[in-house]
């Protein structure tokens, strides 16, 4: 009787709160297809572009750091005004060599070498920021391939002076290597096309992701800067820019290319880091969050929404169990099982058919080809991501328990090959210019300066 | 100056190597839009309200059919069915027909059970192994496969046979198919008005045939394994199965409007 009691109340939940998320997602998802998106900031004139530090952390990136370097150093923002950061953090590599021989040739970049201090990415940041001489700081990753005008689209929304933060849209580059490569590719596209772009359109806090995005140094410097003991510094730093009033901008039209992961250990170390930082983020925050002034009350509950996303995977699995206990109950076979008929039709289909419904909007916007057919593949991708978003926030939850602090940080693979396998080679307008292909099919950079 | 675009207008005459304009601009992803008219709305609605109303009023003509087509696969794949039974759904729903046929019983078999058990777990286990993005679904139909061994186990009597499965089976069913043309209208027939209400209505149909070939599949595992497959046959082929074919009529509805609405050159 306890258990079934016990099952009947996990089920609830389950309902409840996935129920609550595909509404999210299908108000979302119906937004972003119909809703007129704010003003673009780009079609502004007359404003001054303030100067402009990026930042490229680097961890053991030999492989593609001469990228993003010949990327920035050929984007159209003005020179004068433009400064390149490549933060060797640790690398035990070439990318120290790579960005010194950048350094030499380039005045616009500069090398900091990281050998001692704190590891990974929000302490290179905070080093390199007290180094940067810019108003706004824009941030890649070093597996990232931003356009020549990149820098310009995401500094326009800094002409606006309440916006801290800006976030440009990622796109992966890799989806044709691995299936779930290219159900990641319509994950992202989802995340993006929609979930960014609706937060924005209905005026709620579009979530800075820490790369492919820019802060105004005024305002990280109001929040205390980065916090290096978050997993997740970006959604860290959204949340503390909201909470001191702080606006932040998604422009959808910067479009980067990332490498996503294309095996699924890398996948999984990647999610778990989210869910665990995202988790200790909600668990920091959540006070004040509710008692923000800033923050309408719409915007609050979307914020607990974006926090409290990936502890939907172990209420999921309480929820998978609670059906197994009631499927061999007695309470099957009699009539009042209508109500927990309804509750499994609303569990199984409509909680997780929103996510889809979100994906088919993102694709059916960004005019995805036969690629969409894949999307019923996502219920495997789903599965796992489950099963690995749960066991990080078991032992993340273990971990404050027994005082061990939880999972560490891991630095995502990279899966492009040195000087191979580079996106547009098919001649596309966004590809840098230097690049040329020899007849072995590898491409290599010019060695000339600025 | 008024600037007329227009969506598939006919391709000028070109040169030897076919047309070298675009036929139409189309617009950039990030900013495209579809307008949902109150004509989308409308059509979405009487759509949704046609096929309920016909599902809740065909109900018991519907499960009929679907025990007749269950009832006729379940004889061709070579099990004795023994008669039909009538079972309740929900009150106020006509009650609907169950195939019955005998159940396997494994509790007294402990040799057979185990050898079942082996093969399924190792089966389960290879995929496990060589398919790292199904490990979380695998690692689900696991615990259902030892659920279900510790229920024929310990709790002997909690095992059912095919007419309990089948009532179980069809209150899940009939519910999808009430419930269904409304994701059907809210997702076909907004991005495409048309195409959207008449896929509407193929996915209602396939939805219903398609039930019916799953349970004749679940009341046959019952006949030679007993209940030792019915949760897996439950979980996975059931209300998941469900949600797969309605993404997949998705995905494919998506793909056409997708080409419609922008154009080859859009993608």
């Amino acid at each position: 009787m306890i258990l079934l009691f016990i099952a009947e109340f996990f089920l609830g939940l389950a309902i409840v709160v996935l129920t609550l998320y595909a509404v999210r997602h299908y108000v979302f998802a119906l937004c972003r297809l119909a809703l007129r998106r704010p003003r673009d900031y780009m079609e502004l004139t007359g404003f001054a572009l303030p100067r402009t530090t990026v930042l490229v952390p680097m961890h053991n990136e030999e492989a593609v750091a001469a990228d993003i370097l010949q990327a920035l150093v050929e984007c159209d923002y003005d020179r004068t005004r433009l400064e390149v950061l490549a933060i060797n953090d640790n690398s035990e590599d070439r990318t120290g060599a790579i960005i010194d021989d950048y350094a030499a040739r380039f005045s616009i970049v500069r090398a900091i070498h990281r050998h001692q201090g704190a590891g990974g990415k929000a302490a290179a940041l905070q080093e390199a920021t007290r180094q940067a001489t810019g108003e706004v700081l824009l941030l890649f990753d070093a597996d990232y391939f931003p356009g020549p005008s990149m820098v310009k689209q995401l500094v326009a929304p800094f002409s606006d002076p309440q916006v801290g933060a800006v976030m440009g849209r990622v796109v992966p580059h890799n989806t044709d290597k691995t299936l779930l490569a290219a159900l990641l590719g319509l994950e992202r596209a989802a995340g993006y096309q929609v979930g960014q772009q609706a937060r924005y359109n209905l005026g709620l806090t579009p979530q800075f992701g820490g790369t492919v995005g820019g802060v105004r140094v005024s305002a990280l410097n109001s929040v205390a800067g980065w916090n290096t003991e978050s997993l997740t510094e970006d959604t860290d730093l959204t949340f503390r820019l909201v909470l001191h009033g702080w606006k932040v901008a998604y422009v959808n039209r910067a479009e980067c290319y990332e490498e996503v992961p294309e095996t699924w250990p890398a996948r999984e170390r990647q999610i778990a880091r989210w869910a665990t930082g995202h988790t200790d983020c909600l668990h920091r925050l959540w006070p004040a969050l509710l008692s923000s002034r800033s923050l309408s009350l719409t915007e609050k509950v979307d914020a607990f929404f974006v926090l409290c996303c990936y502890l939907t995977a172990p209420i999921l699995i309480l929820g998978w169990l609670a059906s197994l206990v009631l499927f061999f109950s007695p309470q099957m076979h009699s009539v009042p099982i209508l109500a927990v008929a309804m509750l499994f039709v609303g569990y199984q289909i409509f909680g997780n058919q929103a996510t889809f419904f979100e994906l088919g909007i993102a694709a059916l916007l960004d005019g995805m080809n036969r690629r969409v057919l894949l999307m019923p593949c996502n219920l495997f991708n789903f599965f796992a991501s489950t099963s690995a978003i749960s066991k990080a926030l078991l032992r993340f939850y273990l971990g404050k328990v027994w005082g061990s602090g939880g999972p560490g940080w891991y630095k995502t693979r990279r899966f492009r090959t040195n000087g191979k396998e580079r996106p547009f080679a098919n001649g596309s307008s966004t590809a840098p210019k230097l690049f040329s292909q020899g007849a072995d099919g590898i491409y290599t950079y010019s060695r000339s300066g600025d | 100056m008024v600037v007329r675009i227009l969506r598939n207008p006919p391709v000028p005459p070109a040169g030897r190597g076919g047309p070298v304009r675009r036929p139409f601009i189309y617009p950039h992803r990030s900013i495209r839009s579809i307008r949902i008219t109150p004509g989308r709305i409308f059509l979405a609605a009487v759509t949704a309200i046609v096929l309920i109303v016909l599902v809740a009023t065909q109900q018991g003509w519907l499960v009929a059919e679907h025990n007749r087509l269950t009832a006729g696969i379940v004889e061709l794949a070579g099990v004795p069915v023994l008669g039909v039974e009538m079972v309740s759904l929900f009150p106020g729903l006509q009650a609907a027909p169950a195939v019955v046929v005998s159940a396997s019983r494994l509790d007294g078999k402990p040799f057979q059970l185990l050898i079942m058990f082996a093969v399924a777990m190792l089966v389960l286990l290879q995929i496990h192994r060589r398919l790292p993005l199904a490990r979380g679904f695998v690692l689900f139909l696991m615990v259902l496969l030892l659920v279900a061994t510790a229920i024929v186990v310990f709790h002997p009597s909690s095992q059912f046979g095919s007419v309990e499965f089948t009532q179980i089976w069809l209150r899940g069913e009939v519910l999808v198919w009430l419930v269904l043309p409304v994701f059907s209208a809210a997702m076909f027939v907004l991005i495409h008005p048309l195409f959207g209400a008449a896929w509407a209505l193929v996915t209602q149909l396939y939805g219903f045939l398609w039930s019916a070939v799953r349970l004749a599949f679940s009341i046959c595992l019952i006949h030679y394994t007993g209940i030792l497959f019915v949760p897996i046959a439950w979980f996975a082929l059931g209300l998941l199965a469900d949600m797969v074919y309605l993404v997949v009529s998705y995905s494919i509805a998506v793909e056409w409007a997708s080409s419609r609405a922008w154009g080859r050159r859009g993608k």
